[in-house]
């Protein structure tokens, strides 16, 4: 039950965590700030970027702040679903009878960071599919539940594509966000070298244990959504289908698939808790838009004319943001897109 | 919390906080509608006025009648269109930057869960920052333009359709009818048909403005020409700047010896007689006054046999009366005194040559 103390532990909790995370992230606030709103609503996150960005540091940066067990699988071509999920073997117990004892694989952790995911075979990509939403695990027709919060945080590299197998739809699409990791800015970068020029440690401490994150969802989840906010944003996810009788100007020439229903369940959970981050009990359109872009980015698959245009996933977003709060009379602050323009993919 | 009274839901602070601005988009909501009735009733007006026109009815009390029922559609148009619901005060209030806050508080109100009481508590917070005068009025500028459109067109054809009854446009198409047809009709003959005839077009259509083209009229022997029926005098005629149909006959008079005798005898008693008898005289043409012009026997004697006084009949058929002996004395006059002839003399002096060259 949320109660005000609930409320108060969440702000206090999220104002410890950015305090930790800052300790060993210099930089990429965006990227930081909507991971941890990924985690706190539950979500999978995919990191995109150059290699030595700090994506992989991130990720064991957060889990040293939220105090979760943390497994690192390295994708690699030859690496085999067994590898991830585990694998029955054979042992043989006290009276020397033989019998399969199920050995848990590092799915079997609150936290994994699946680094540069996009090198793995698809085979064993998808051995992360069930996890990743049902959050369970069937080796062998048995199924195992993992511990929760359970959360997935995958890295890759948008260059050197050879030998490498993009992800799925069906992947890509239970991860929440999909987070845009630039190379730092000039300040940034000098923070960056001074900090590892002294250790290359990391110092972070944990804010908050696994039963306080459940329960910070558990606050945010409850935060009210007002028809008219809630609208607009299944208005932004119909508007990505072209063939949807809602479909935006943009959809209609720049994508070929838009978003599933589950963008629609992902945007709405993370502008909860965006919305309670910023100490409201409301959710906002600003918040919506806001979160548009990385809950939308690798859900569109872009039709030819926008490849040949070299038209990114995140200015059809704009345009469909900005159509939609034409359609629905909404005024959004030029703010709103500030930061997305800084992080666009490429 | 607000006050309660007596059965009466309580009425919260947050309502109390709205109140105000919901009276001032009703402000705004009446606007509109006036705007739209008065619209509506320029767009009735406007009808009833073609229909006027159209069919000549000249009732214009059911014009105003329309406009005033038009006009009074403004409530109408308020409470079905204009008025706004809360959910619509709540999201124009949250564009002053309450970010949603209202819009969710009035759709959670009956909510009594722990969020939603928290929710309302922050929206009543943030609704004491605000204030209802920063809310500014939108009135649609399609709105506008239409009562413009719509009173620019009732009042050209109200207008019409006034100027109309006033007879005005009437007035005007019988001006139109009233004037002139563009070309006349010119007959030219001889009175009697005898006495002589009248040479060149003797019927012609002139256009308005412009001169026919000349005739000549031509007496036989033993007449003389005397004018014209319409009091033109020249025998050669041209009428300039034709203004209506002419009908105009020459008239020819037989010149009669003994009326000629008789003057001759006046003349040489009288020298300087004002005597109006003989043909001359009946013609209004004055007799030569000049008893020095003995040329004028001699070609008056000529003359087809006709004896009229001296230089009168100067081809033989004509009549010409004293104008040349008249203008022959003023230019030997002005030669005695030494100065120059006047354009008039000239001219005239330089047809009498002419004519009796002929």
């Amino acid at each position: 039950m949320v109660t005000e103390e609930s409320i108060q532990q969440f702000s206090a909790q999220c104002a410890r965590i950015f305090e930790e995370t800052r300790k060993d992230m210099i930089g990429q606030e965006d990227v930081v700030r909507n991971t941890i709103i990924a985690l706190i609503a539950g979500g999978n996150v995919l990191l995109e970027g150059v290699p030595g960005v700090g994506k992989t540091r991130l990720v064991r940066t957060l889990s040293r702040v939220f105090d979760l067990p943390f497994s690192r699988i390295q994708f690699t071509p030859d690496l085999m679903p067994a590898d991830v999920t585990g694998t029955n073997i054979i042992t043989k117990d006290e009276n020397g009878k033989s019998t399969f004892r199920f050995e848990p694989g590092p799915i079997f952790a609150n936290l994994i960071l699946a680094d540069e995911i996009n090198r793995a075979t698809p085979k064993t990509q998808s051995a992360l599919l069930e996890a990743m939403q049902e959050h369970t695990v069937t080796v062998m027709g048995v199924s195992r539940k993992m511990k929760e919060p359970f959360f997935v945080l995958a890295t890759q590299n948008p260059v050197e594509q050879d030998g490498t197998y993009p992800l799925p739809e069906a992947q890509m699409d239970r991860f929440m966000f999909k987070l845009v990791v630039d190379n730092p800015s000039l300040e940034d970068l000098k923070g960056i070298v001074t900090m590892t020029q002294k250790t290359m440690g990391e110092v972070a401490n944990a804010a908050c244990n696994a039963q306080q994150l459940l329960e910070m969802r558990e606050t945010a989840n409850q935060i009210p959504v007002a028809d008219e906010v809630l609208d607009f944003a299944m208005m932004i996810i119909a508007a990505t289908q072209p063939d949807s009788a809602h479909a935006s100007e943009a959809a209609k020439s720049y994508i070929r698939l838009g978003s599933s229903p589950r963008g629609g369940q992902a945007l709405i959970s993370a502008a909860k808790v965006l919305a309670l981050m910023n100490g409201r009990f409301n959710v906002s359109y600003s918040d919506v838009a806001s979160l548009a872009f990385p809950v939308l980015r690798h859900r569109l698959k872009m039709n030819f004319e926008a490849i040949a245009e070299c038209v990114s996933p995140d200015s059809v977003i704009r345009m469909i943001v900005e159509e939609v709060a034409k359609r629905c009379k909404v005024h959004l602050d030029a703010s709103v897109f500030q930061n997305v323009i800084r992080g666009e993919s490429k | 919390m607000g006050k309660q009274k007596n059965g009466e839901k309580p009425v919260t602070e947050a309502e109390r906080l709205l109140k105000q601005y919901r009276s001032r988009l009703a402000a705004e909501g009446w606007i509109k509608s006036a705007l739209c009735g008065v619209s509506v009733g320029f767009a009735l007006n406007t009808i009833y006025a073609v229909i006027c026109l159209v069919f000549g009815i000249k009732m214009f009390w059911v014009g105003v009648l329309l406009f005033l029922l038009g006009t009074a559609t403004t409530p109408l148009m308020y409470f079905l269109r204009f008025r706004n619901t809360t959910r619509q005060v709540a999201s124009r209030v949250d564009m002053l930057g309450l970010e949603e806050r209202v819009l969710t508080m009035t759709q959670f109100e009956s909510d009594d869960s722990f969020m939603a009481r928290r929710q309302r508590e922050d929206t009543v917070a943030a609704l004491k920052k605000v204030n209802a005068s920063l809310i500014k009025f939108a009135i649609s500028v399609p709105l506008i333009v239409l009562c413009v459109t719509t009173f620019v067109l009732s009042a050209t054809a109200t207008t019409a359709n006034a100027l109309v009854d006033k007879s005005l446009i009437a007035i005007i198409d019988e001006a139109k009818e009233e004037t002139p047809a563009s070309y006349y009709a010119i007959t030219y003959g001889v009175k009697d048909s005898q006495g002589g005839r009248v040479e060149g077009e003797l019927t012609q259509t002139v256009q308005a403005g412009s001169a026919t083209t000349p005739v000549q009229a031509i007496a036989d022997d033993g007449y003389v020409f005397v004018g014209w029926t319409d009091g033109y005098e020249q025998a050669y005629r041209i009428d300039t700047e034709v203004d209506g149909n002419i009908t105009a006959k020459a008239i020819f008079v037989p010149i009669d010896e003994n009326d000629i005798l008789e003057e001759e005898d006046d003349k040489a008693g009288e020298p300087d007689s004002s005597d109006k008898s003989g043909g001359g005289q009946e013609n209004g043409q004055p007799q030569p006054s000049d008893p020095e012009d003995g040329d004028g026997e001699g070609n008056g004697g000529g003359a087809g046999g006709s004896s009229a006084p001296s230089n009168q009949v100067i081809d033989g058929q004509t009549f010409y009366g004293n104008e040349y002996g008249n203008s022959l004395s003023d230019a030997q006059d002005a030669m005695n005194a030494g100065t120059d002839l006047t354009g008039g003399q000239t001219g005239t002096i330089g047809d009498y040559f002419n004519n009796i060259a002929k």
